[in-house]
């Protein structure tokens, strides 16, 4: 288990994080942890790794050197292939070693074997990082922004290779990340920062029931669609949308048959992270 | 430590062909050339002692070249590029990344030691060594080399920066070499309190009065064990302080 408690992060005079509460992730817990640029997401993680000096406690169950931890920037030696690389970190050869043979297979990561790091693309770069941080035996894993700067296509069979890993294990995840959807089917907590500071913290479910209501329609904002909206509960939602908050099935089947007659797409949604974050955070 | 580590810091080490040209090639060169021009007014009897005396301190510039520049400056463009923190994310300690560099260091000073004798040995008029002179001699050279490597290990890990790192140790390097009597003024010609400073320096014990305990004459080791101790001394508190300040902090 992990606990922090009261964590605080100055860098001079600016405070980038301060909690302002305890944290506890269980065992085998996913944690999203979300906000936006500024926030303390890199930071949080940071302090856990005793990377940056912080107050207040933090708790690991293991030594902070057995974290496997994919940063946002990770930097290797240009003068080795990768192949030396893999070698030097997991203390054999790589055919020795039926996990990472595994790794580098789950990943389609063969042909960089005998290249150079600087020769590597951005996503064969997080792909390295990935398969020595995902076939090391720990209890803790955290991935900060691992899909940064990554095009939609790569992002998304990362992702889905992650959630695919970490199935069936009993690892407890930390996970940092700009795009919500990518975390809808890998995180089973959030942690919602702002500021440096916790918004919220608890199940997805939850979160989204204490925001957001049992389930939302969503759908674009046209003359129609207010209309019906100003019937509802309307909820924050991002621009020219409108997202409609219900409390149970009946309202929705409500609001659904309206919609349908009226001829309005919609999207339905129980934990949709966004739309949380944005009531949560109270701005539109 | 493994053979993956050493291999893996040892092709990085061997990549700086600098190192390699300047830890190996070039003492062998500038102990050709300078041994031809200096010994023109040399009598012939006494040759072999001068050229032996000049083989004695060349073979100075190979720790400092292929270990304590080379080191700094690799160690600190890798710390630039912030590639030890990954690595240390991976569970390796500070301790056992400076272990596997000393070791990996140590195979490439051998490398460039046995390049320096093929290179010069077999072409040169040199004494020959009694065997206890020589064995602590080559002893004193790879001592040497670990007291430079921790202290260019520390002076990169404080300042993680290649080019102030590489300012730092070029400035150091120069003024071990000017302080040992290689540049041109010879140790006896220093300023008083320059001789102080040139006496405490491993360098300066290891290449000049050495020559008489390797021709079998009364040598007092005094000096040289106490610059040796002055080195690792300095050099252990450096690394500490670097190591200290650096340390993660959970």
């Amino acid at each position: 288990m992990i606990r922090l408690d009261n964590v605080r992060v100055n860098f001079k005079e600016k405070v980038a994080l301060d909690l302002g509460r305890a944290v506890e992730i269980e065992a085998g817990e996913r944690v999203g942890i979300i906000g936006s640029n500024g926030a303390g997401k890199t930071t949080l993680l940071k302090s856990i790794l005793g990377m940056v000096p912080h107050k207040g406690n933090i708790t690991l169950g293991i030594p902070s050197s057995e974290i496997a931890v994919h940063m946002q920037q990770n930097e290797y030696i240009e003068t080795v292939p990768i192949r030396i690389i893999i070698e030097m970190i997991i203390g054999c050869k790589i055919r020795e070693n039926p996990k990472i043979v595994e790794m580098i297979r789950f990943f389609e990561f063969e042909d960089c074997l005998k290249k150079r790091w600087k020769h590597l693309s951005g996503g064969q770069k997080q792909r390295l990082t990935l398969i020595l941080v995902m076939c090391r035996d720990t209890g803790i894993v955290m991935f900060d922004e691992v899909t940064s700067g990554l095009d939609f296509e790569t992002r998304r069979r990362l992702m889905s290779k992650l959630v695919e890993w970490y199935k069936d294990k009993e690892t407890t995840l930390l996970i940092t990340s700009h795009y919500y959807t990518e975390l809808e089917n890998l995180a089973t907590k959030i942690l919602y920062l702002k500021d440096g500071k916790v918004v919220d913290y608890g199940s997805k479910e939850d979160l989204f029931r204490k925001y957001c209501g049992n389930s939302v329609l969503i759908f674009e904002d046209d003359g129609k669609a207010s209309e019906i909206a100003k019937e509802h509960k309307r909820i924050l939602s991002g621009e020219g949308v409108i997202a409609l908050s219900c409390t149970d099935i009946a309202e929705e089947l409500e609001i659904t048959e309206k919609l349908v007659r009226n001829r309005i797409n919609y999207r339905r949604s129980d934990n949709d992270i966004e739309l949380m974050t944005i009531n949560a955070g109270g701005k539109r | 430590m493994n053979k993956y580590t050493i291999k893996y810091e040892f092709l990085n080490t061997l990549y700086n062909g600098y190192a390699f040209f300047f830890g190996a090639v070039f003492p062998v060169i500038l102990l050709h050339l300078i041994s031809k021009s200096a010994l023109k007014d040399v009598p012939e009897g006494s040759k072999p002692e001068a050229v032996t005396a000049m083989f004695i301190g060349m073979a100075m510039i190979i720790p400092l070249a292929s270990i304590f520049l080379s080191h700094a400056a690799t160690y600190s463009n890798e710390l630039d590029k912030n590639v030890p923190e990954r690595i240390l994310l991976f569970g390796f300690s500070e301790k056992n990344i400076l272990m596997n560099k000393l070791i990996s260091n140590f195979i490439f000073l051998t490398l460039c030691m046995v390049i320096y004798l093929v290179g010069t040995v077999p072409f040169m008029d040199l004494e020959k060594p009694t065997f206890v002179a020589g064995t602590v001699w080559i002893f004193g050279i790879y001592l040497l080399s670990g007291i430079l490597m921790m202290l260019s290990h520390g002076i990169a890990t404080l300042i993680r920066k290649f080019g102030p790192t590489y300012g730092v140790t070029m400035a150091l390097y120069f003024a071990m070499m000017i302080l040992s009597g290689y540049m041109g003024i010879s140790v006896s010609d220093l300023p008083k309190q320059l001789k102080w400073v040139s006496d405490l320096l491993p360098t300066t014990q290891l290449g000049n009065s050495y020559m008489d305990f390797w021709m079998g004459k009364e040598y007092n080791f005094g000096p040289l064990v106490q610059s040796m101790l002055f080195m690792s001394a300095l050099s252990l508190v450096v690394l500490l302080i670097a190591f200290k300040v650096r340390e993660r902090k959970n």
